[in-house]
Protein backbone atom coordinates (compact mmCIF):
# COMPACT_ATOMS: atom_id res chain seq x y z
CA UNK A 1 0.00 0.00 0.00
CA UNK A 2 2.67 2.20 0.97
CA UNK A 3 4.33 2.05 -2.33
CA UNK A 4 0.85 2.63 -4.18
CA UNK A 5 0.46 6.16 -2.52
CA UNK A 6 4.57 7.04 -2.85
CA UNK A 7 4.73 6.26 -6.25
CA UNK A 8 1.04 7.68 -7.09
CA UNK A 9 2.42 10.87 -5.31
CA UNK A 10 5.61 11.00 -7.77
CA UNK A 11 3.95 9.81 -10.85
CA UNK A 12 1.23 12.33 -9.75
CA UNK A 13 3.62 15.61 -9.29
CA UNK A 14 5.27 14.44 -12.69
CA UNK A 15 2.39 14.46 -14.56
CA UNK A 16 0.70 17.47 -12.45
CA UNK A 17 2.64 19.50 -14.75
CA UNK A 18 0.86 18.18 -17.61
CA UNK A 19 -2.80 18.01 -15.73
CA UNK A 20 -1.90 22.08 -14.88
CA UNK A 21 -0.74 22.34 -18.69
CA UNK A 22 -4.12 20.62 -19.77
CA UNK A 23 -6.04 23.18 -17.25
CA UNK A 24 -5.10 26.20 -19.59
CA UNK A 25 -5.32 25.31 -22.68
CA UNK A 26 -8.48 22.99 -22.09
CA UNK A 27 -10.43 23.52 -19.07
CA UNK A 28 -9.69 27.89 -19.00
CA UNK A 29 -9.45 28.45 -22.46
CA UNK A 30 -11.70 25.35 -23.92
CA UNK A 31 -9.15 24.59 -26.29
CA UNK A 32 -9.22 20.34 -26.32
CA UNK A 33 -5.37 20.80 -27.34
CA UNK A 34 -4.42 17.71 -29.11
CA UNK A 35 -0.57 18.91 -29.65
CA UNK A 36 0.12 17.50 -26.48
CA UNK A 37 -0.08 13.70 -27.45
CA UNK A 38 2.82 14.75 -29.48
CA UNK A 39 4.46 17.71 -27.42
CA UNK A 40 4.93 15.00 -24.03
CA UNK A 41 6.75 12.53 -26.28
CA UNK A 42 8.43 14.48 -27.90
CA UNK A 43 10.17 16.63 -24.70
CA UNK A 44 10.91 13.47 -23.36
CA UNK A 45 12.79 12.43 -26.72
CA UNK A 46 14.35 15.69 -26.29
CA UNK A 47 15.88 15.93 -22.74
CA UNK A 48 16.82 11.83 -22.97
CA UNK A 49 18.50 12.79 -26.54
CA UNK A 50 20.23 15.78 -25.03
CA UNK A 51 21.73 13.55 -21.67
CA UNK A 52 22.62 10.90 -23.78
CA UNK A 53 24.87 13.88 -25.89
CA UNK A 54 26.44 14.25 -22.67
CA UNK A 55 24.16 17.79 -21.85
CA UNK A 56 23.40 18.38 -18.03
CA UNK A 57 20.30 17.68 -16.60
CA UNK A 58 18.83 21.09 -16.10
CA UNK A 59 19.78 21.84 -20.06
CA UNK A 60 18.59 18.89 -21.13
CA UNK A 61 15.16 19.54 -19.20
CA UNK A 62 14.90 23.37 -20.07
CA UNK A 63 15.43 22.97 -23.59
CA UNK A 64 12.80 20.13 -24.12
CA UNK A 65 10.60 22.87 -21.98
CA UNK A 66 11.00 25.14 -24.75
CA UNK A 67 10.89 22.76 -27.41
CA UNK A 68 7.26 22.42 -25.96
CA UNK A 69 6.71 25.93 -26.12
CA UNK A 70 7.66 26.34 -29.97
CA UNK A 71 5.05 23.30 -30.38
CA UNK A 72 2.35 25.03 -28.63
CA UNK A 73 3.23 28.51 -30.75
CA UNK A 74 3.16 26.26 -33.69
CA UNK A 75 -0.35 24.97 -32.82
CA UNK A 76 -1.54 28.36 -32.27
CA UNK A 77 -0.33 29.85 -35.07
CA UNK A 78 -1.85 27.44 -37.07
CA UNK A 79 -5.16 27.97 -35.44
CA UNK A 80 -5.21 31.41 -35.12
CA UNK A 81 -3.19 32.58 -38.01
CA UNK A 82 -4.77 30.27 -40.49
CA UNK A 83 -7.65 29.52 -39.36
CA UNK A 84 -7.60 25.34 -39.36
CA UNK A 85 -10.22 24.05 -36.65
CA UNK A 86 -8.68 23.64 -33.39
CA UNK A 87 -8.46 20.01 -32.93
CA UNK A 88 -7.46 19.38 -35.83
CA UNK A 89 -4.64 21.92 -35.37
CA UNK A 90 -3.17 20.52 -32.54
CA UNK A 91 -3.47 16.76 -34.50
CA UNK A 92 -1.51 17.94 -37.36
CA UNK A 93 1.23 19.62 -34.79
CA UNK A 94 1.22 16.46 -32.75
CA UNK A 95 1.86 14.29 -35.97
CA UNK A 96 4.46 15.82 -37.23
CA UNK A 97 6.18 15.99 -34.06
CA UNK A 98 5.96 12.23 -34.21
CA UNK A 99 8.51 11.83 -37.18
CA UNK A 100 10.14 14.97 -35.33
CA UNK A 101 10.47 12.70 -32.30
CA UNK A 102 12.17 9.71 -34.55
CA UNK A 103 14.94 11.95 -36.30
CA UNK A 104 15.91 13.38 -32.98
CA UNK A 105 15.96 10.76 -31.37
CA UNK A 106 17.16 8.68 -34.31
CA UNK A 107 15.15 5.15 -32.85
CA UNK A 108 12.06 4.91 -30.88
CA UNK A 109 13.38 4.42 -27.64
CA UNK A 110 16.42 5.79 -26.04
CA UNK A 111 17.31 4.19 -22.27
CA UNK A 112 18.91 6.60 -19.91
CA UNK A 113 19.91 3.66 -17.50
CA UNK A 114 23.33 5.10 -16.60
CA UNK A 115 22.89 8.54 -17.52
CA UNK A 116 22.80 11.40 -14.56
CA UNK A 117 19.41 12.87 -14.44
CA UNK A 118 18.13 15.94 -12.89
CA UNK A 119 16.44 14.18 -10.13
CA UNK A 120 20.20 12.79 -9.11
CA UNK A 121 21.39 16.53 -9.24
CA UNK A 122 19.12 17.74 -7.01
CA UNK A 123 18.76 15.78 -4.88
CA UNK A 124 22.94 16.12 -4.83
CA UNK A 125 22.39 19.86 -4.21
CA UNK A 126 20.04 19.51 -1.71
CA UNK A 127 21.99 17.14 0.10
CA UNK A 128 19.53 14.48 0.17
CA UNK A 129 19.92 10.93 -0.71
CA UNK A 130 18.07 9.43 -3.58
CA UNK A 131 15.11 7.82 -3.09
CA UNK A 132 11.35 8.15 -4.08
CA UNK A 133 11.02 10.20 -1.23
CA UNK A 134 13.75 12.41 -2.26
CA UNK A 135 12.17 12.92 -5.87
CA UNK A 136 8.96 13.87 -3.96
CA UNK A 137 10.32 16.62 -2.08
CA UNK A 138 12.16 17.85 -4.97
CA UNK A 139 9.41 17.79 -7.59
CA UNK A 140 6.99 18.88 -4.81
CA UNK A 141 9.38 22.09 -4.56
CA UNK A 142 9.12 22.35 -8.49
CA UNK A 143 5.76 22.17 -8.21
CA UNK A 144 5.16 24.82 -5.82
CA UNK A 145 7.65 27.30 -8.21
CA UNK A 146 5.88 26.56 -10.80
CA UNK A 147 2.29 26.62 -9.35
CA UNK A 148 3.18 29.77 -8.05
CA UNK A 149 4.92 31.55 -10.81
CA UNK A 150 1.17 30.46 -13.08
CA UNK A 151 -1.09 31.95 -9.88
CA UNK A 152 0.99 35.21 -10.21
CA UNK A 153 0.62 35.37 -14.07
CA UNK A 154 -2.54 34.82 -14.16
CA UNK A 155 -3.38 37.37 -11.80
CA UNK A 156 -2.07 40.31 -14.02
CA UNK A 157 -3.25 41.97 -16.81
CA UNK A 158 -1.83 39.71 -19.31
CA UNK A 159 -2.92 36.50 -17.35
CA UNK A 160 -6.55 38.09 -16.98
CA UNK A 161 -7.03 38.40 -20.42
CA UNK A 162 -5.65 34.93 -21.13
CA UNK A 163 -8.53 33.84 -18.93
CA UNK A 164 -11.33 36.09 -20.15
CA UNK A 165 -10.68 34.53 -23.61
CA UNK A 166 -11.53 31.31 -22.32
CA UNK A 167 -14.85 33.26 -20.49
CA UNK A 168 -16.17 35.61 -23.15
CA UNK A 169 -13.85 36.12 -26.33
CA UNK A 170 -16.22 38.75 -28.08
CA UNK A 171 -15.83 40.58 -24.96
CA UNK A 172 -12.27 40.61 -24.93
CA UNK A 173 -12.06 41.54 -28.28
CA UNK A 174 -14.20 44.40 -27.79
CA UNK A 175 -11.97 45.75 -25.06
CA UNK A 176 -9.02 45.56 -27.08
CA UNK A 177 -7.31 42.76 -26.86
CA UNK A 178 -5.42 40.48 -29.76
CA UNK A 179 -7.00 36.95 -29.30
CA UNK A 180 -4.92 35.32 -31.20
CA UNK A 181 -2.40 36.64 -29.13
CA UNK A 182 -4.15 35.56 -26.09
CA UNK A 183 -4.63 32.26 -27.18
CA UNK A 184 -1.13 31.66 -28.12
CA UNK A 185 0.05 32.52 -25.40
CA UNK A 186 -2.12 30.08 -23.42
CA UNK A 187 -0.90 26.85 -26.15
CA UNK A 188 2.22 28.05 -25.53
CA UNK A 189 2.58 27.83 -21.42
CA UNK A 190 0.56 24.87 -21.82
CA UNK A 191 2.59 22.81 -23.72
CA UNK A 192 5.84 24.11 -22.23
CA UNK A 193 3.96 22.58 -19.12
CA UNK A 194 3.29 19.18 -20.60
CA UNK A 195 6.95 19.43 -22.16
CA UNK A 196 8.51 19.97 -18.96
CA UNK A 197 6.13 16.69 -17.80
CA UNK A 198 7.53 14.75 -20.49
CA UNK A 199 10.91 15.40 -19.47
CA UNK A 200 10.45 14.76 -16.03
CA UNK A 201 8.75 11.57 -16.78
CA UNK A 202 11.11 10.43 -18.95
CA UNK A 203 14.42 10.79 -16.45
CA UNK A 204 11.95 9.22 -13.49
CA UNK A 205 11.34 6.23 -15.55
CA UNK A 206 14.93 6.01 -17.26
CA UNK A 207 13.78 6.09 -21.05
CA UNK A 208 12.08 8.05 -23.56
CA UNK A 209 9.45 6.63 -26.00
CA UNK A 210 8.17 7.28 -28.97
CA UNK A 211 4.46 5.73 -28.26
CA UNK A 212 4.28 7.47 -24.52
CA UNK A 213 1.96 9.99 -25.36
CA UNK A 214 -0.75 8.25 -26.63
CA UNK A 215 -4.00 9.01 -24.44
CA UNK A 216 -1.85 12.26 -22.53
CA UNK A 217 -4.68 14.21 -23.15
CA UNK A 218 -7.78 12.35 -21.79
CA UNK A 219 -5.15 11.31 -18.86
CA UNK A 220 -4.89 14.74 -18.39
CA UNK A 221 -7.99 16.11 -18.16
CA UNK A 222 -9.17 12.87 -16.24
CA UNK A 223 -6.94 14.43 -13.31
CA UNK A 224 -8.40 17.72 -14.00
CA UNK A 225 -12.07 17.09 -13.32
CA UNK A 226 -11.20 14.88 -10.75
CA UNK A 227 -9.84 17.75 -8.74
CA UNK A 228 -12.40 19.47 -9.57
CA UNK A 229 -15.07 16.71 -8.36
CA UNK A 230 -12.93 16.76 -5.05
CA UNK A 231 -12.02 20.29 -4.33
CA UNK A 232 -15.15 21.88 -6.41
CA UNK A 233 -14.26 25.11 -8.82
CA UNK A 234 -13.67 28.33 -7.53
CA UNK A 235 -11.02 30.78 -7.91
CA UNK A 236 -7.58 30.35 -9.37
CA UNK A 237 -5.92 29.13 -6.73
CA UNK A 238 -8.05 25.92 -5.70
CA UNK A 239 -8.19 25.30 -10.00
CA UNK A 240 -4.24 25.18 -9.47
CA UNK A 241 -4.25 23.10 -6.68
CA UNK A 242 -6.85 20.85 -7.76
CA UNK A 243 -5.51 20.03 -11.08
CA UNK A 244 -2.55 18.75 -8.89
CA UNK A 245 -4.24 16.99 -6.55
CA UNK A 246 -6.26 15.65 -9.41
CA UNK A 247 -3.18 14.13 -10.73
CA UNK A 248 -1.87 12.51 -7.66
CA UNK A 249 -5.61 11.15 -6.76
CA UNK A 250 -5.15 9.78 -10.65
CA UNK A 251 -1.96 8.25 -10.71
CA UNK A 252 -2.52 6.59 -7.20
CA UNK A 253 -5.67 4.90 -8.58
CA UNK A 254 -3.48 3.92 -11.37
CA UNK A 255 -0.98 2.23 -9.04
CA UNK A 256 -3.46 0.90 -7.24
CA UNK A 257 -5.29 -0.78 -10.11
CA UNK A 258 -1.85 -2.36 -11.25
CA UNK A 259 -1.28 -3.34 -7.94
CA UNK A 260 -4.44 -5.82 -8.03
CA UNK A 261 -3.35 -6.88 -11.66
CA UNK A 262 -4.99 -4.89 -13.98
CA UNK A 263 -2.87 -4.13 -16.95
CA UNK A 264 -2.09 -0.02 -17.66
CA UNK A 265 -3.53 -0.09 -20.81
CA UNK A 266 -6.69 -0.78 -19.14
CA UNK A 267 -6.42 3.01 -17.71
CA UNK A 268 -7.27 4.48 -20.89
CA UNK A 269 -10.88 3.69 -21.18
CA UNK A 270 -11.31 4.65 -17.67
CA UNK A 271 -10.16 7.90 -17.89
CA UNK A 272 -12.39 8.66 -21.43
CA UNK A 273 -15.09 7.79 -19.06
CA UNK A 274 -13.83 9.89 -16.07
CA UNK A 275 -14.32 12.66 -18.82
CA UNK A 276 -16.90 11.93 -19.82
CA UNK A 277 -19.17 11.81 -17.18
CA UNK A 278 -17.27 15.29 -15.79
CA UNK A 279 -18.06 16.81 -18.94
CA UNK A 280 -21.92 15.15 -18.61
CA UNK A 281 -22.53 16.06 -14.97
CA UNK A 282 -23.36 19.41 -14.76
CA UNK A 283 -26.01 18.93 -17.84
CA UNK A 284 -27.30 15.88 -15.64
CA UNK A 285 -27.55 17.79 -12.71
CA UNK A 286 -29.82 20.59 -14.32
CA UNK A 287 -32.20 17.76 -15.62
CA UNK A 288 -32.39 15.93 -12.08
CA UNK A 289 -32.76 19.54 -10.38
CA UNK A 290 -35.82 20.22 -13.10
CA UNK A 291 -37.20 16.79 -12.83
CA UNK A 292 -36.90 17.16 -8.87
CA UNK A 293 -38.83 20.55 -9.01
CA UNK A 294 -41.68 19.40 -11.73
CA UNK A 295 -42.33 16.50 -9.23
CA UNK A 296 -42.37 18.61 -6.44
CA UNK A 297 -45.10 21.18 -7.89
CA UNK A 298 -47.02 18.63 -9.31
CA UNK A 299 -47.57 17.36 -6.01
CA UNK A 300 -48.60 20.51 -5.01
CA UNK A 301 -45.86 21.34 -2.50
CA UNK A 302 -43.00 24.12 -2.50
CA UNK A 303 -40.10 23.82 -4.91
CA UNK A 304 -36.60 23.56 -3.32
CA UNK B 1 -15.55 63.28 -34.08
CA UNK B 2 -16.79 60.17 -36.52
CA UNK B 3 -17.15 60.63 -40.27
CA UNK B 4 -18.65 57.87 -42.21
CA UNK B 5 -18.18 58.12 -46.43
CA UNK B 6 -19.92 55.48 -48.52
CA UNK B 7 -20.04 52.60 -46.27
CA UNK B 8 -21.30 49.50 -48.14
CA UNK B 9 -21.95 46.47 -46.46
CA UNK B 10 -22.99 43.06 -47.86
CA UNK B 11 -24.32 39.51 -45.59
CA UNK B 12 -23.94 36.30 -47.50
CA UNK B 13 -22.23 38.66 -50.78
CA UNK B 14 -22.08 36.57 -53.83
CA UNK B 15 -24.50 33.99 -53.01
CA UNK B 16 -28.30 34.21 -54.09
CA UNK B 17 -29.41 34.95 -50.80
CA UNK B 18 -27.17 38.26 -50.80
CA UNK B 19 -28.50 41.24 -48.59
CA UNK B 20 -28.02 45.03 -48.68
CA UNK B 21 -26.99 45.87 -45.04
CA UNK B 22 -25.48 48.91 -45.49
CA UNK B 23 -25.92 50.77 -48.95
CA UNK B 24 -23.76 53.99 -48.97
CA UNK B 25 -24.27 55.56 -45.73
CA UNK B 26 -22.29 58.77 -45.22
CA UNK B 27 -22.70 60.49 -41.87
CA UNK B 28 -21.03 62.84 -40.23
CA UNK B 29 -21.39 62.72 -36.01
CA UNK B 30 -19.96 66.00 -34.79
CA UNK B 31 -18.31 66.07 -30.60
CA UNK B 32 -20.66 65.16 -27.57
CA UNK B 33 -23.74 64.86 -30.07
CA UNK B 34 -26.02 61.60 -28.62
CA UNK B 35 -27.33 60.90 -31.37
CA UNK B 36 -30.44 58.05 -31.55
CA UNK B 37 -31.26 55.60 -34.48
CA UNK B 38 -34.49 54.01 -35.41
CA UNK B 39 -35.78 51.85 -38.26
CA UNK B 40 -37.48 48.26 -38.54
CA UNK B 41 -35.77 45.15 -38.84
CA UNK B 42 -32.91 44.91 -41.26
CA UNK B 43 -32.66 48.51 -41.80
CA UNK B 44 -29.03 48.31 -41.02
CA UNK B 45 -29.18 49.84 -37.57
CA UNK B 46 -26.72 47.49 -35.88
CA UNK B 47 -24.61 46.56 -38.95
CA UNK B 48 -23.58 50.26 -39.01
CA UNK B 49 -22.84 50.39 -35.28
CA UNK B 50 -20.86 47.10 -35.98
CA UNK B 51 -19.10 48.15 -39.09
CA UNK B 52 -17.65 51.12 -37.05
CA UNK B 53 -16.37 48.92 -34.32
CA UNK B 54 -15.00 46.46 -36.87
CA UNK B 55 -17.30 43.63 -35.40
CA UNK B 56 -17.81 43.77 -38.78
CA UNK B 57 -15.36 45.07 -41.62
CA UNK B 58 -17.03 47.04 -44.01
CA UNK B 59 -17.21 45.86 -47.53
CA UNK B 60 -16.55 49.26 -48.66
CA UNK B 61 -16.33 53.18 -47.00
CA UNK B 62 -14.48 54.85 -45.56
CA UNK B 63 -14.12 55.09 -41.40
CA UNK B 64 -12.47 58.18 -39.07
CA UNK B 65 -12.81 58.82 -35.48
CA UNK B 66 -11.28 61.53 -33.74
CA UNK B 67 -9.43 62.40 -37.02
CA UNK B 68 -7.84 59.19 -37.03
CA UNK B 69 -8.74 57.34 -40.10
CA UNK B 70 -9.54 54.00 -38.96
CA UNK B 71 -10.67 52.08 -41.58
CA UNK B 72 -8.18 49.32 -41.74
CA UNK B 73 -8.20 48.71 -37.91
CA UNK B 74 -9.29 45.11 -36.79
CA UNK B 75 -11.71 45.33 -34.03
CA UNK B 76 -9.10 45.09 -31.04
CA UNK B 77 -7.11 47.92 -32.42
CA UNK B 78 -10.48 50.23 -32.38
CA UNK B 79 -11.09 49.62 -28.71
CA UNK B 80 -8.75 51.97 -27.85
CA UNK B 81 -11.42 54.50 -29.33
CA UNK B 82 -14.90 52.82 -29.97
CA UNK B 83 -16.58 51.11 -26.62
CA UNK B 84 -19.53 49.27 -28.23
CA UNK B 85 -22.34 47.73 -25.65
CA UNK B 86 -24.42 44.81 -27.40
CA UNK B 87 -27.95 44.09 -26.76
CA UNK B 88 -27.08 40.72 -25.55
CA UNK B 89 -26.41 41.45 -21.45
CA UNK B 90 -24.39 38.13 -21.38
CA UNK B 91 -21.81 39.43 -24.85
CA UNK B 92 -20.11 42.28 -22.70
CA UNK B 93 -19.06 40.72 -19.54
CA UNK B 94 -17.35 37.60 -18.46
CA UNK B 95 -19.54 35.66 -16.55
CA UNK B 96 -16.72 33.40 -14.72
CA UNK B 97 -14.79 36.52 -13.62
CA UNK B 98 -15.68 38.91 -10.83
CA UNK B 99 -16.92 41.87 -10.90
CA UNK B 100 -13.04 43.56 -10.03
CA UNK B 101 -11.79 41.70 -12.71
CA UNK B 102 -14.34 42.08 -15.44
CA UNK B 103 -13.52 46.16 -14.34
CA UNK B 104 -9.81 45.30 -14.77
CA UNK B 105 -10.07 44.22 -18.42
CA UNK B 106 -11.83 47.24 -19.12
CA UNK B 107 -9.69 49.37 -17.23
CA UNK B 108 -6.90 48.92 -19.77
CA UNK B 109 -9.17 48.87 -22.62
CA UNK B 110 -7.32 49.38 -26.09
CA UNK B 111 -3.79 49.37 -23.89
CA UNK B 112 -1.06 46.48 -23.87
CA UNK B 113 -1.56 44.52 -21.19
CA UNK B 114 1.95 43.23 -19.40
CA UNK B 115 3.13 41.27 -16.61
CA UNK B 116 1.42 44.26 -13.39
CA UNK B 117 -1.08 42.48 -10.88
CA UNK B 118 -5.15 43.06 -12.92
CA UNK B 119 -6.72 44.00 -9.29
CA UNK B 120 -4.46 46.18 -7.38
CA UNK B 121 -5.59 48.62 -3.86
CA UNK B 122 -5.70 51.60 -6.30
CA UNK B 123 -7.10 49.98 -9.20
CA UNK B 124 -10.39 49.38 -6.62
CA UNK B 125 -10.68 52.27 -5.48
CA UNK B 126 -11.35 53.44 -8.57
CA UNK B 127 -13.83 50.47 -9.55
CA UNK B 128 -15.62 51.33 -6.21
CA UNK B 129 -15.90 54.88 -7.35
CA UNK B 130 -16.63 54.52 -11.27
CA UNK B 131 -19.81 51.71 -9.76
CA UNK B 132 -20.88 53.78 -6.96
CA UNK B 133 -21.96 56.46 -9.80
CA UNK B 134 -24.99 53.67 -11.45
CA UNK B 135 -26.08 53.07 -7.54
CA UNK B 136 -26.62 49.35 -7.40
CA UNK B 137 -24.22 48.45 -4.34
CA UNK B 138 -22.05 46.84 -6.93
CA UNK B 139 -19.29 48.58 -5.35
CA UNK B 140 -19.43 46.49 -2.86
CA UNK B 141 -19.70 43.81 -4.52
CA UNK B 142 -16.04 43.66 -6.00
CA UNK B 143 -15.52 39.80 -5.68
CA UNK B 144 -18.64 39.05 -6.76
CA UNK B 145 -18.79 36.28 -10.43
CA UNK B 146 -20.91 38.63 -12.62
CA UNK B 147 -22.43 35.27 -13.97
CA UNK B 148 -24.70 35.85 -10.89
CA UNK B 149 -25.63 39.03 -11.56
CA UNK B 150 -29.40 39.85 -13.61
CA UNK B 151 -29.18 40.88 -16.93
CA UNK B 152 -30.15 45.05 -15.62
CA UNK B 153 -27.05 44.43 -13.65
CA UNK B 154 -24.90 43.24 -16.28
CA UNK B 155 -25.78 45.75 -18.46
CA UNK B 156 -25.34 48.29 -16.10
CA UNK B 157 -21.95 47.24 -15.19
CA UNK B 158 -21.25 46.87 -19.10
CA UNK B 159 -22.21 50.55 -19.21
CA UNK B 160 -19.65 51.71 -16.31
CA UNK B 161 -16.93 49.08 -18.08
CA UNK B 162 -17.36 50.86 -21.66
CA UNK B 163 -16.78 54.32 -20.43
CA UNK B 164 -14.11 53.52 -17.42
CA UNK B 165 -11.07 53.88 -19.84
CA UNK B 166 -12.74 57.22 -21.27
CA UNK B 167 -13.26 56.07 -25.15
CA UNK B 168 -14.45 58.88 -27.44
CA UNK B 169 -17.21 57.23 -28.91
CA UNK B 170 -19.84 55.18 -27.48
CA UNK B 171 -21.64 52.48 -29.51
CA UNK B 172 -25.62 51.09 -27.76
CA UNK B 173 -26.72 49.05 -29.39
CA UNK B 174 -30.38 48.39 -28.44
CA UNK B 175 -28.61 47.86 -25.11
CA UNK B 176 -32.03 48.01 -23.07
CA UNK B 177 -33.72 45.66 -25.62
CA UNK B 178 -33.26 42.34 -23.23
CA UNK B 179 -34.35 43.30 -20.32
CA UNK B 180 -37.65 44.27 -18.13
CA UNK B 181 -39.14 47.59 -18.43
CA UNK B 182 -38.06 48.09 -14.99
CA UNK B 183 -34.19 47.30 -15.35
CA UNK B 184 -34.57 49.01 -18.79
CA UNK B 185 -35.37 52.04 -17.70
CA UNK B 186 -33.04 51.85 -14.71
CA UNK B 187 -30.33 51.02 -17.31
CA UNK B 188 -31.93 53.86 -19.43
CA UNK B 189 -31.42 56.23 -16.45
CA UNK B 190 -28.16 55.50 -16.14
CA UNK B 191 -27.10 55.80 -19.42
CA UNK B 192 -28.35 59.70 -19.74
CA UNK B 193 -26.63 61.16 -16.71
CA UNK B 194 -23.13 59.12 -17.47
CA UNK B 195 -23.40 60.60 -21.25
CA UNK B 196 -24.26 64.02 -20.20
CA UNK B 197 -21.79 63.71 -17.39
CA UNK B 198 -18.36 62.61 -19.33
CA UNK B 199 -19.82 64.67 -22.51
CA UNK B 200 -19.58 61.34 -24.68
CA UNK B 201 -20.27 61.13 -28.31
CA UNK B 202 -22.92 58.68 -28.41
CA UNK B 203 -24.87 56.81 -31.36
CA UNK B 204 -27.66 54.87 -29.99
CA UNK B 205 -29.76 52.31 -31.95
CA UNK B 206 -33.43 51.45 -30.42
CA UNK B 207 -36.46 50.17 -31.10
CA UNK B 208 -38.18 52.05 -28.46
CA UNK B 209 -39.71 55.37 -30.60
CA UNK B 210 -40.16 57.36 -27.06
CA UNK B 211 -36.57 56.75 -26.01
CA UNK B 212 -35.12 57.60 -29.20
CA UNK B 213 -37.23 61.05 -29.31
CA UNK B 214 -37.19 61.80 -25.27
CA UNK B 215 -32.87 60.82 -25.22
CA UNK B 216 -30.00 62.61 -27.45
CA UNK B 217 -29.98 65.98 -29.65
CA UNK B 218 -30.46 63.79 -32.76
CA UNK B 219 -32.42 61.48 -34.33
CA UNK B 220 -31.42 59.13 -37.65
CA UNK B 221 -34.43 56.80 -39.15
CA UNK B 222 -32.57 54.06 -41.10
CA UNK B 223 -33.99 52.40 -43.96
CA UNK B 224 -32.96 49.66 -46.05
CA UNK B 225 -29.47 50.50 -45.09
CA UNK B 226 -29.64 53.74 -45.67
CA UNK B 227 -30.42 56.96 -43.59
CA UNK B 228 -33.91 58.39 -44.61
CA UNK B 229 -34.50 61.09 -41.57
CA UNK B 230 -31.71 63.24 -39.78
CA UNK B 231 -33.15 65.69 -37.30
CA UNK B 232 -31.26 67.56 -34.77
CA UNK B 233 -31.76 70.71 -32.54
CA UNK B 234 -35.10 72.26 -32.04
CA UNK B 235 -36.86 70.29 -34.63
CA UNK B 236 -35.81 66.88 -32.86
CA UNK B 237 -37.03 68.51 -29.53
CA UNK B 238 -40.81 68.90 -31.39
CA UNK B 239 -40.65 65.41 -32.56
CA UNK B 240 -43.66 63.29 -31.52
CA UNK B 241 -44.02 59.55 -32.65
CA UNK B 242 -46.88 60.09 -34.77
CA UNK B 243 -44.80 62.60 -36.44
CA UNK B 244 -42.25 60.25 -36.70
CA UNK B 245 -43.98 57.58 -38.85
CA UNK B 246 -45.40 60.36 -41.04
CA UNK B 247 -42.47 61.65 -42.19
CA UNK B 248 -40.85 58.46 -42.88
CA UNK B 249 -43.64 57.29 -45.13
CA UNK B 250 -43.41 60.87 -47.16
CA UNK B 251 -39.83 60.34 -47.47
CA UNK B 252 -38.98 56.28 -48.39
CA UNK B 253 -42.72 56.92 -50.70
CA UNK B 254 -43.92 53.58 -49.28
CA UNK B 255 -45.78 51.35 -46.61
CA UNK B 256 -43.35 50.28 -43.95
CA UNK B 257 -43.70 46.26 -43.31
CA UNK B 258 -43.39 46.19 -40.00
CA UNK B 259 -45.17 49.26 -38.69
CA UNK B 260 -45.98 48.26 -35.12
CA UNK B 261 -42.04 48.70 -34.61
CA UNK B 262 -42.27 51.79 -34.91
CA UNK B 263 -44.63 52.77 -33.09
CA UNK B 264 -43.99 50.61 -30.17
Amino acid sequence: METVLTSGTEEGLIYGFMALGILLSFRMLGFPDLTVEGCFPFAAGVAATLLVAGASPPVATIVAVLSGIVAGLIAGAIHTRLGINNILAGILVASALYTAQLRTMGRPNVPLLNYDTIYGQALGFLGLTESRWGNIAFLAMLTLIVGGALFWFLHTDLGLAVRATGDNEIMVRSLGVDVRDTKMITLALGNGLVALSGALAAQEQGFADVSMGIGTLVAAAAAVVIGETVLGQGGVGRSLLSAVLGSIAYRALLAFGLRLGFPATDFKAVAAVLVLLALVAPQLRNRWRETVTRRAVARGGAAT
Amino acid sequence: MIHMRGVVHHFLRGTVNEVVALAGVNLHVRPQEFVTIIGSNGAGKSTLLRALAGVVMADAGRFTVADTDITCWLEHRRAELISRIDQNPLASTAPQLSIEENMALAFLRGRNRGLGMAVTGKRRDVFRAALSKVALGLEDRLTTKVGTLSGGQRQALALVMAILAEPRVLLLDEHCAALDPKAAAQVMAITEKVVSEQKLTTMMVTHNMEHAIRYGNRLLMMHKGRVVVDVSGPEKTCLTASGLVEKFHILSGEILPDETLLTS
